[in-house]
């Protein structure tokens, strides 16, 4: 029975990473400094997000959990506490040195989200993905009207780097 | 205050994180072989790490008392061995406010003050730790100095080259991590602020 329950459970695990690789994948590029760092961290997320699958009870949506878990996992990441082997990511891209015009423009996003500070980078990413500042303020956890006011900096901020 | 942000620059940047999930549909990303280890990998990196140091203070810890270090007193014996005690206990006092159990339902702000709090201890053993070493090497000299011959020269060449290195590595380990969340620290203290 148990056995039964579990092989349910890494069944339902792979398919929700599989169905959400691309939001994983989007926070951890955006919060790494090359491939390697990318590959460290997106292990680093799916060990989170198994650890805690048990405790997910759907109390929020799987998406905006699988975003709280990856923000605050590359939040708090340092890079000296790598100690396991990382298992490559299959991927036929790379988004820090391929030079087709689709690459360049993610790199412009990629330059323009780096230059911001990690709190900033992360709400910037869960507005540029649609999130309502309910939302936000809610994975962040600060009120709804900071969002907003945060956001209305980041924009100046954003504006500014442009300028430059 | 939506308005605002309907600028071109912004647009733009939806626009270029849509193509971006648009490329990473068409990759695999995910393979078999990265699940399995994710799943088996239970363990917490940090916390191993830090337990595998407690072990090895652990084991040294009956090292002094063998005759390798019978030319030191018991008072010496003692202190050292007491100060790796407190060392390890302090170790996995800290080591519990790394729990990722609050990456579930934990805000950011809440992990990055967890974090801020537990490079905050680190920062305090060293007020103990500094102090504390600054009297147990001239200590530790003295009683080795005290003993005479050959040997004591051995000694203090071994332990000021191996005490060198050891210290410019752990303060270039510890500045790096301090480094690394200070950004966070800050950007926690004014979200603090601007909640207040």
């Amino acid at each position: 029975m148990r056995r039964q329950t579990m092989k349910k459970n890494e069944t339902e695990f792979a398919q929700m990473v599989r169905a959400h690789k691309e939001t994983i994948y989007t926070v951890c590029y955006m919060f790494s400094n090359d491939s390697d760092e990318v590959n460290d961290l997106f292990q680093e997320v799916l060990i989170n997000l198994w650890n805690g699958i048990e405790q997910f009870r759907g109390e929020s949506k799987v998406d905006t959990w699988i975003y709280r878990v990856s923000l605050n996992t590359c939040i708090s990441w340092e890079r000296k506490k790598k100690l396991r082997a990382t298992v490559p990511l299959t991927m036929d891209i790379n988004l820090f040195e391929d030079k087709d015009e689709d690459t360049r423009q993610i790199q412009m996003l990629y330059k323009r989200i780096h230059q911001l500070k990690p709190f900033d980078r992360a709400i910037v990413l869960l507005w540029l993905e649609n999130m309502s500042y309910e939302e936000i303020a809610a994975i962040v956890g600060i009120t709804v009207k900071n969002v907003s006011v945060r956001l209305y900096r980041i924009k100046e901020q954003l504006k500014q780097m442009s300028n430059l | 205050m939506e308005e605002l942000f309907n600028t071109a620059e912004l647009n733009e940047m939806k626009e270029q994180i849509s193509l971006l999930r648009r490329k990473l549909e068409k990759e695999t990303i995910v393979n078999e072989k990265l699940i399995r280890t994710s799943m088996r990998d239970k363990l917490k990196a940090v916390k191993l790490r830090s337990y595998i140091l407690c072990a090895i203070v652990l084991i040294s810890c009956p090292v002094w008392t063998t005759p390798i270090f019978n030319f030191h007193s018991p008072w010496f014996i003692g202190v050292t061995i007491a100060f790796l005690l407190i060392a390890v206990v302090y170790e996995i006092y800290c080591n519990q406010l790394l729990s990722t159990q609050n990456y579930i339902t934990g805000s950011l702000v809440d992990e990055a003050r967890k974090l801020n709090r537990y490079k905050q201890l680190g920062r305090q053993w060293h007020w103990f730790s500094i102090p504390f070493l600054c009297i147990w090497l001239p200590w530790f000299v003295y009683e080795a100095t005290s003993m005479g011959g050959f040997f004591v020269k051995n000694i203090l060449i071994g332990g000021l080259i191996g005490g060198t290195i050891g210290g410019i590595i752990g303060w270039h380990i510890y500045k790096k991590g301090q480094n690394t969340v200070n950004e966070v620290i800050d950007q926690i203290e004014e979200l603090t602020e601007e909640k207040e």
